[in-house]
């Protein structure tokens, strides 16, 4: 993580959807007009050099699970049968989904605070398909779905967030509710990971432009980011913290095996306590644990499934050694 | 019926219009319809030949049995009001009296603010990394009292944001 503000802010993303013109929309799309679809986007991004293709149907099942569990495709497109190839970047920060929501669905992660990075390098992408597909656009409406309440700019901007300490102390649905009052969406990440990690998005941003969805967002991220470090100063002196923390490092220092659901409790549990500033344990190698200790990430990694009790066994390993290690420096 | 405009060929185009909410109705042949317009915006295009071509509903002509129909995806009124979701793009200008004012409601009085197809995305951000560098030069030139070369970064901001210099 090497952007601005990552105690807090995990990571941005910008998704720039879009249609193309004269060709029903997904829902309606034979399987015919799916293929020629599929063809004409190819024919941009397959010869593209920062973009790498991958058949999905070719790959072995945990390889669309990992993408999703870190976020580079949608749950939904892991999940389709139909979804046959998404082009990635090397460097994993693009990903293009084609037939995900629209006919294609291209997303750009930066890592701490940079929405307007992400939305700049998602544009680009989505340029470089209009110039040969005309896109399906409207002067008044502008760029066209079959929702007519999602008629605009095509584009969502997110920012995850580690708020941990407004979870523990039970804040985050007042919080979301502040945020949608102002048409923000605030909601966890994956609620199978817990309500501490959480996603900051604009799901209409209707009537406004991107660059204004991004600064927008941008600045109720900050809001929310000093909100969770003001919430964790005060857990500096709260003794049940204190205790939950020590308890916490000594599972992750001892456990044999860890689900990882508990380990993303456990560890984020520490990320409190380290922006608390009551424990030294570093954001970056908390982070990486949570991100290579995933279940289908894990399986990836070495190439092959992974059954449930190695994964457990490794995990714990993984998190002993970096705890362990550090109380020896 | 024989087309309302030529009066030679039999009609077989039905074209509705709604304005004000008070309907009117046409029957043309094809090759009127065509010569006022009534035809695919996307006609000329590669998708809109590919989806002609493609598309089960290309034969239908946009009325069929009194029933206002989308010449692309073949999307009636009922289905569009059932379902809430368009079949294609050329439903909205299919159906356009009808979704108008539905999503003028939804978006309220503003606009539409985004960019266009065409925009150059990178020229786009090297114009605003300029914009910045030059605010920050003029903010210098006024504290250091240049007020010759503020002058003439300001008007060179003026070109960049598109302002008339007038």
């Amino acid at each position: 993580m090497n952007g601005t503000r990552n105690d807090v802010i995990t990571g941005s993303a910008a998704t720039v959807c879009r249609n193309f013109a004269g060709v029903p929309f997904t829902h309606k799309l034979t399987g015919a007009g799916r293929d020629r679809v599929a063809g004409a986007i190819d024919s941009v991004l397959g010869s593209d050099p920062g973009l790498r293709r991958i058949r999905l149907d070719e790959t072995a099942g945990y390889i669309p699970a990992a993408l999703c569990e870190r976020g580079i495709i949608t749950k939904s497109c892991a999940a389709d049968e139909k979804t046959a190839v998404v082009y990635i970047s090397p460097d994993e920060r693009e990903a293009v989904t084609p037939f995900d929501g629209a006919h294609v669905r291209i997303r750009a992660f930066a890592p701490g605070l940079d929405c307007a990075g992400a939305l700049e390098r998602a544009l680009s992408t989505a340029q470089e398909l209009e110039n040969r597909i005309p896109a399906a656009f409207d002067p008044e409406y502008g760029y066209l779905f079959s929702d007519p309440a999602a008629l605009g700019t095509g584009v969502t901007a997110e920012v995850s967030l580690h708020l941990g300490s407004l979870a523990y102390r039970g804040r985050l649905a007042e919080t979301a509710a502040a945020f949608s009052k102002l048409g923000l969406s605030l909601k966890p990440l994956d609620p199978s990971r817990g309500d501490s990690l959480c996603l900051l998005s604009d799901p209409l941003g209707a009537g406004i432009s991107e660059e204004k969805v991004c600064s927008n967002l941008t600045a109720f991220a900050l809001q929310l980011a000093d909100l969770e470090r003001r919430t964790a100063a005060e857990l500096k002196n709260d003794k049940k913290f204190l205790s939950r923390a020590a308890e916490s490092l000594g599972r992750l220092e001892t456990s044999t095996e860890l689900t990882y659901a508990e380990m993303t409790r456990l560890l984020g549990v520490m990320r409190v306590a380290v922006i608390a500033g009551v424990s030294d344990a570093g954001l970056d190698g908390i982070d990486r644990l949570l991100e290579e200790y995933s279940p289908a990430v894990m399986s990836a990694s070495v190439g092959y499934r992974l059954d449930r009790h190695t994964r457990d066994v490794a995990r714990a390993a993984a998190a002993a050694r970096y705890f362990r290690g550090r109380d020896n420096d | 019926m024989i087309c309302q405009m030529c009066g030679k060929n039999e009609a077989d185009t039905r074209i509705k219009t709604i304005v004000n909410g008070d309907m009117t109705q046409l029957e043309l042949c094809s090759a009127c319809a065509a010569r006022a317009g009534y035809e695919s915006l996307f006609s000329g295009t590669l998708f809109g030949r590919m989806m002609s071509e493609l598309s089960p509903f290309a034969a239908l002509s946009d009325m069929t049995d009194g029933v206002l129909r989308c010449e692309t995806c073949g999307m009636t009124e009922d289905e569009l009001l059932s379902t809430g979701r368009a079949g294609c793009p050329d439903c909205y200008t299919t159906f356009r009296a009808r979704l108008d004012p539905l999503i003028k409601k939804l978006r309220g009085a503003a606009g539409y603010e985004g960019r266009v197809p065409g925009t150059d995305v990178k020229q786009e951000a090297a114009e605003d990394e300029r914009l910045i560098s030059l605010r920050e030069r003029l903010a210098r030139a006024i504290e250091e009292e240049d007020y010759e070369t503020a002058a003439l970064l300001r008007d060179e901001m003026r070109g960049l944001s598109g302002e008339d210099m007038a």
